[in-house]
């Protein structure tokens, strides 16, 4: 405690002092690429999705980005997901695939001789695939006794959006570590009669109209250079010369 | 080393006790930042009061996510189509709330045992005939209702259940004078389906 109360006096102190100092604030950084090429990676936070979602749910994922232009980087992302549910009423189990597409901003711009790569990110993705379920066996229970049933295999297209905000710092040179937050809206389901699709590989469980998601990603930047691009470093190099 | 470097220094191996991950994202920040002005120096200390006030915190966050999840596989009971029957009164045709009780034919248990209510919801099966005895006011009158079942569908966290669809109500005539089939139509949102009209015989002889 009596750390910490020592750490604002002179937190305070300091910033104090140093008001003057800041008022000359560093030039804006000129846009700049932050990757030269393809960076690939997958999401660790995949196969342990059942400890935040109902059910049983995993699978995996992995995704790329590229820099089309200083700060806008075009994403693909691609996995895979199982989910099995059982019930007292419901025994159900679905799988599929998944595609997404989009785009992220970066929302970070920080001086070019830092040659920072890390990105904070606002993206939009579309997201489709195909998806299979499964009801195993359910049951009705009333005043007049139970009836039960199960229902074969039927197969669907799901496609939805994705708002996604989150980070990527890179921790070792090339490797970069991120997370991010998204929010989920179905566009449609392919119809299946009875029983509508519930699952959508990728999205979720259509129980409400939008789902929140949580990605852990460990990413790598491929070390070549697509289209000759001057990273940050390098643009501060090439001027001072 | 520059002077508030060395300050730097001194302070920061004076909380060798400090988190290990506080003191590697003091680290990144002294790598990203180099230390080379006051305004960094600043942003540092600021830093680390944060990351020993969120390392406070996660403890309590850690807690609720637990209880969070913990939650999750709770599910739902799938709700159920019921035939609602609101009774009268065949001479003024007003509401009337006679004392009830209800068993289905077949059924050795009662759905419902000596309540006095003027509506009552019935369950109904898959077989497309179900029977009812109603004793209104101590007299016994036996209900039948013939309907179609539709399988429905709620949620998979929730269930299945059935709808109805009422294809003629009939009745002995004891209590009961006559039968109003208003809606044939049994969903899991009860409303009218049925009136029934009861007479003011007591059941009871009087010498």
């Amino acid at each position: 405690m009596k750390i910490f109360r020592f750490l604002l006096i002179i937190t305070l102190a300091s910033l104090a002092i140093s008001t003057k100092a800041e008022e000359k604030k560093p030039p804006k950084a000129e846009k700049y690429w932050h990757e030269t090429g393809l960076r690939l990676g997958f999401d660790v936070s995949r196969p342990f999705q059942s400890y935040w979602t109902k059910g049983d749910r995993w699978g995996g994922e992995v995704m790329g980005d590229l820099e089309v232009s200083p700060d806008v980087f075009v994403v693909a992302e691609a996995g895979w997901e199982q989910f099995k549910m059982k019930q007292p009423h419901v025994d159900y189990s679905s799988n599929g695939s998944y595609l997404r597409l989009g785009v992220d901003y970066n929302l970070l711009h920080v001086p070019t001789e830092k040659n920072d790569k890390s990105t904070l990110y606002f993206g939009l993705r579309y997201g489709f695939g195909p998806s299979s379920q499964t009801v195993n066996s359910y049951s009705i229970d009333n005043y007049w006794g139970t009836s039960s049933g199960s229902f074969a295999k039927q197969n669907y297209m799901n496609h939805w959006g994705e708002v996604v905000f989150g980070m990527k710092a890179e921790v070792l040179k090339n490797l970069y570590l991120g997370w991010n937050v998204r929010v989920k809206f179905l566009f449609g389901q392919g119809d299946t009669g009875m029983p509508p699709a519930y699952f959508a590989a990728g999205y979720g469980t259509n129980d409400t109209n939008s789902n929140f998601d949580f990605n852990y990603t460990i990413m790598y930047s491929l070390p070549f250079n697509i289209g000759k691009r001057h990273s940050a470093e390098e643009k501060a190099q090439l001027k001072s010369e | 080393m520059l002077k508030h470097q060395k300050i730097y220094h001194r302070h920061f191996y004076s909380f060798k006790t400090i988190h290990t991950l506080k003191n590697t994202c003091i680290y990144w920040l002294i790598y990203k930042l180099e230390a080379q002005s006051w305004a960094n120096f600043n942003l540092i200390l600021i830093f680390d009061a944060l990351i020993r006030y969120i390392m406070r915190k996660i403890f309590s966050l850690v807690l609720f996510t637990l209880a969070f999840m913990a939650c999750q596989e709770v599910y739902k009971i799938p709700p159920q189509s019921q035939v609602q029957i609101r009774f009268y009164n065949s001479e003024t045709e007003d509401g009337q709330a006679p004392l009830l009780s209800i068993k289905g034919v077949n059924n050795d248990s009662i759905w419902m045992s000596g309540i006095t209510t003027s509506s009552v919801v019935l369950p109904l099966g898959t077989s497309g005939k179900d029977q009812f005895i109603l004793l209104i006011d101590s007299i016994t009158d036996v209900l039948e209702i013939n309907y179609t079942a539709k399988l429905d569908y709620e949620s998979m966290s929730t269930g299945f259940y059935y709808d109805y669809n009422i294809q003629s109500v009939r009745s002995s005539n004891n209590k009961i004078d006559f039968i109003n089939l208003i809606d044939t139509v049994v969903i899991d949102s009860a409303h009218e389906n049925i009136q029934i009209f009861i007479n003011n015989n007591t059941g009871f002889t009087s010498n």
